[in-house]
């Protein structure tokens, strides 16, 4: 049976270095997932999710799990991580995913978790990943951040106003809009099901 | 053709219709099965190498210490074992009768020590009682009080006098 986050936690700070490599091995996809969608530079978001990893190792002692899920207070170490990088702009971020619905997806078949299970067809499954990564591409860095965290990571708006220290308000705005720009996109990009135009 | 998920559709034709509700609960549904973006293989193994030096060698030093632990347990282990083995090597053990008498005579030394300092520690407090009272009292007060006014007037004047004696040279 898999040990909880807190076991862990207890483990590493004892200087168990098993318990490191888990909880590495535990949200190395998830945070890099969701520092790749706010950077959008494979490198950069490699380099970025490995110091917030480090970050969070070097403050392991003062993780308090009556504040919240070790899993939130690792994103929030990433979205700082992040956030410190694009304040400082010292690297300019390239984006892997084209704007243009037609010519096809960037980062998703190439980079796509391959054990990640998945109960739709393969081809379905490919075509709309790649029309779904081109869309989040296309929308503001805060909003693909949410809309990750609210729908991948399952999140809810507190939890995801707690970790980019956001008002709560302005998370449900964010969703929102995020959502919207993105159905906009894929309905534009021909993906509409009855052939309906976007209310509001 | 472009083919779709029921969760997709849910989401746009929710999206469409301006059901907020359906339609956020539609697109997690279909967001949640959007495969996730990882990173190198290697990624994990990068990070602990990166990571500080307590992360890396706590775990090797508590793994010494543990060894040490076993292994001393493991040699108390044996020796008990060999234990009885002791009575065919040609040692002189001592008699109880004479290990008793060793330690009466310790005990006595460490006595007279411990008898020496507290005699020492005794006249020390009763020098300390006497200057206490010989302080309290008004005329050796007064003479201690007066004698340090003198001793202050003393080093000025001396301060005064080297300084006019430096300015002298000049």
């Amino acid at each position: 049976m898999a040990l909880a986050d807190e076991q862990l936690v207890t483990e590493a700070l004892g200087g168990s270095q098993p318990a490191y490599r888990e909880l590495v091995h535990r949200y190395e996809r998830p945070v890099f997932n969701l520092v790749v969608r706010i950077v959008h530079d494979r490198e950069l978001a490699e380099d970025l999710s490995q110091d917030a990893f480090v970050k969070a190792f070097t403050r392991l002692a003062t993780y308090r799990s009556e504040q919240g899920k070790f899993s939130n207070w690792l994103f929030k170490i990433a979205h700082n991580t992040c956030l410190d990088h694009l304040r400082r702009g010292a690297v300019p971020t390239v984006s892997l995913e084209p704007r243009d619905p037609s010519e096809g997806g960037g980062i998703p078949a190439a980079v796509a978790d391959p054990d990640q299970p998945s109960p739709l067809d393969a081809a379905v499954a490919g075509s709309l990943a790649d029309a779904l990564a081109a869309g989040l591409s296309g929308l503001r860095p805060e909003y693909r951040e949410v809309l990750v965290l609210r729908g991948q990571e399952g999140l809810a708006y507190e939890e995801i106003a707690d970790i980019t220290g956001l008002p709560l308000g302005t998370v449900k705005t964010y969703i929102h809009r995020g959502r919207k720009e993105l159905a906009g996109f894929l309905i534009a990009a021909g993906w509409n099901p009855d052939g309906h135009a976007l209310s509001g | 053709m472009k083919r779709r998920t029921p969760e997709f559709d849910r989401w746009l034709t929710a999206e469409a219709a301006g059901d907020e509700m359906r339609a956020e609960a539609a697109f997690v549904e279909f967001f949640a099965r959007f495969p996730r973006l990882a990173p190198a293989a290697d990624f994990a193994e990068r990070v602990l190498a990166a990571a500080p030096v307590a992360v890396r060698r706590t775990a090797p030093a508590l793994w010494g210490w543990r060894w040490a632990i076993a292994s001393a347990l493991a040699m108390t282990g044996v020796a008990a074992w060999l234990l009885p083995a002791l009575r065919w090597l040609p040692l002189e053990i001592p008699r109880l009768s004479e290990i008793v008498k060793t330690a009466a005579m310790v005990t006595g030394a460490l006595v007279e020590w411990f008898e020496v300092g507290v005699a020492v520690w005794g006249f020390l407090l009763r020098l300390g009682r006497w200057v206490t009272v010989a302080i309290q009292a008004p005329e050796i007060a007064a003479g201690l009080a007066g004698s340090a006014v003198i001793g202050a007037v003393a080093l000025y004047t001396l301060n005064h006098l080297l300084a006019l004696e430096r300015r002298s040279w000049r």
